[in-house]
């Protein structure tokens, strides 16, 4: 998997043939600030890869990338051969992309329950007609959609909860209701976007056995961005490290810990030479 | 599956063969005067609950609700006007034209219809905006309907309007709209469309992420908010059975977001609320400025209310909150308002 410091350039397109992810030469400039740029990435289905880097490093610019808030300036992104690059949010839910946000965002005016919901009309819209006459294929529908969001409410330790307004949970059950409408959307791909912020060590531990539990029973494909080392380092197979916009490292956790430009950036030039 | 003969059915099939037991005896019993302020009333209803549907569960703030009028009551105006009047009026229309009179429900719809039709390439363009914007453009929309009705004088009649319509709005086609209208509101906002407008609404970026199709959502709100603007438009033509431009002024298009305001845009009820108290309130207060002989105060004292209004009670009397008949007679629902989640 390590494939270096790696600095993946356009080359990465030239990629092997079936990979799930293929991200290529991925970057976008704000005005005249480059937030990210050259941004290459091959992923194997079922993987759980970390994202680290300080402050500012482009992170969440990435996700936003990759979930269709922000559309790049270069680069292409390939999920499973099809050509995603630069799609709608909805196209790419559609497409199998979900994410949860740094800072949370469940809509507030509707109940736990109805926000997974929300998620779950990815699969199950019915028209308006019979929406408007309550067709029971629309009653059946919502049946399924009912039974679907409990078992995910079930889950996620929130089915207690669910008939509470959406922002109206504690911290880390907030988090995990952003989780399950992500799961709700039956993604390939899950993007988790510090999930583990403003929780506390308990929380964490949780979370983080959470996340290695929806990882196995879903087999879905994780990208995880945090800020916790420990928590990254211990739930991650591979890591990528950003800094000022650009990829400086990627590989295993241990090569990361030691890898130079990884502890220059984090705790500045000469640092490793101590 | 549960059996159609719900507890909730029942109390809403009795709401409503109570509210034809009331109709028909005020249709009975009031004078013309009165009756006519029950029409309204359920004329307001109609537009109040559909616009609803934008400025209340989307967070789209049209202000074009008067301008879906404007269409709807030109087109059933044009449909219905009876032989006679068309001669005089339409006389530089095509004469297969001035030889076709429709039923007045088959108009209604007819003007909803156009509306609507004429919303979506108006929607396409318009909710590109958010918020103040939107909220600009829709005016905007509004001003070029009347231009258009001042000006198109083979078959608007520019200034001198449409006139020497037959009187078909009555009690029962104002409140069987109403009934329609509030359903198909209903309906509508407790569905998945309901739950991915009130999304939209609250977090546009977390409701795309999860997949909802914002604009399509936004755009079937827009849509079937000016089908029932034009319904509306249409019995308020067949009320006053004449309409000119300023039938379809910027104080109508306010009234009716003002209606949606104080009753609690993002409650149905609500709406329905609203349009009911701000169609007496002013009767009441004109009624009580001329005998005290005080002209011009009830609109002093109704914006005064206003104000304190918007001060003290922002979300309108509802809120967000429903008044739901079958709950009436039930336990007390928890309300959304105590959090105190049982944490695991």
């Amino acid at each position: 998997m390590a494939n270096g410091t790696g600095v993946a350039g356009a080359s990465a397109a030239t990629a092997s043939e079936g990979a799930f992810l293929e991200v290529a030469g991925l970057g976008v400039t704000f005005g005249g600030l480059t937030a990210l740029s050259g941004f290459g990435l091959n992923l194997e289905q079922g993987r759980l890869l970390g994202i680290i880097g300080p402050n500012g490093a482009g992170k969440t610019t990435l996700f936003n990338l990759l979930t269709g808030l922000v559309r790049p300036t270069t680069g292409s992104v390939v999920l499973e051969g099809r050509d995603i690059t630069g799609a709608k949010p909805h196209v790419l839910a559609d497409a199998g992309v979900a994410r949860t946000f740094q800072n949370i965002r469940n809509i507030r005016g509707l109940s736990v329950i109805d926000n997974v919901k929300v998620a779950l009309g990815l699969h199950e819209s019915p028209s308006l007609l019979s929406t408007i006459f309550f067709t029971p294929a629309y009653r059946s529908g919502q049946f399924r959609t009912e039974q679907k969001a409990r078992t995910l409410l079930q889950l996620l330790n929130l089915d207690d909860v669910r008939n509470l307004p959406g922002d109206g949970l504690p911290y880390g059950a907030q988090r995990r209701l952003e989780i399950a409408c992500a799961l709700a959307l039956e993604p390939k791909l899950l993007l988790l976007d510090e999930p583990a912020a403003g929780m506390n060590p308990t929380e964490t531990i949780e979370l983080m056995e959470l996340i290695k539990r929806v990882h196995r029973e879903f087999g879905l494909t994780i990208m995880l961005i945090e800020h916790n080392v420990h928590f990254i380092m211990n739930t991650c197979e591979r890591i990528q490290v950003l800094n000022y916009g650009q990829l400086i490292a990627d590989g295993e956790p241990s090569y990361i810990r030691k890898h130079p430009a990884v502890i220059e950036a984090y705790l500045g030039a000469g640092a490793h030479d101590a | 599956m549960k059996s159609i003969i719900t507890r909730k059915n029942v109390v809403l099939l009795g709401g409503l063969v109570l509210l034809v037991i009331l109709l028909g005896v005020a249709d009975a019993t009031l004078n013309n005067y009165y009756l006519r302020i029950l029409q309204l009333i359920g004329i307001y209803i109609v537009l109040t609950a559909s616009l609803n549907l934008t400025n209340g569960f989307t967070g789209d703030f049209s202000l074009g609700h008067a301008a879906f009028m404007a269409i709807g009551g030109y087109t059933s105006a044009l449909l219905t006007m009876p032989l006679a009047a068309r001669a005089l009026q339409l006389a530089e229309l095509p004469v297969w034209f001035q030889e076709f009179v429709s039923p007045f429900p088959l108009a209604t719809v007819f003007g909803g219809i156009l509306a609507a039709i004429i919303a979506l390439p108006v929607g396409l363009v318009v909710l590109r905006l958010r918020g103040h914007y939107l909220a600009v453009a829709t005016l905007g929309l509004l001003i070029i309907v009347k231009s258009i009705a001042s000006n198109w004088e083979p078959v608007t009649r520019g200034a001198r309007g449409l006139s020497g319509l037959n009187a078909e709005t009555n009690l029962w086609w104002a409140f069987g709209w109403a009934v329609i209208t509030i359903f198909v509101v209903w309906r509508m906002v407790h569905s998945p469309f309901g739950r991915s407008m009130i999304a939209v609404r609250d977090d546009s970026v977390a409701a795309a992420s999860r997949g909802v199709h914002v604009f399509r959502i936004r755009l079937v709100a827009f849509i079937m908010s000016a089908f029932f603007g034009g319904v509306g438009g249409a019995l308020l033509a067949h009320q006053l059975t004449a309409i000119t431009p300023p039938t379809f002024s910027f104080d109508l298009t306010f009234l009716i977001v003002i209606m949606l305001v104080i009753g609690g845009s993002g409650s149905v009820t609500g709406s329905v609320i609203g349009a009911i108290i701000m169609t007496i309130l002013p009767v009441i207060l004109r009624d009580l400025e001329r005998r005290f002989d005080l002209p011009g105060v009830s609109q002093i004292i109704i914006a005064a209310a206003l104000i304190a209004f918007m001060i003290f009670r922002r979300q309108g009397l509802m809120g967000h909150r429903e008044l739901h008949p079958s709950t009436w007679f039930m336990k007390k629902p928890a309300t959304p308002a105590s959090v105190d989640a049982p944490q695991q």
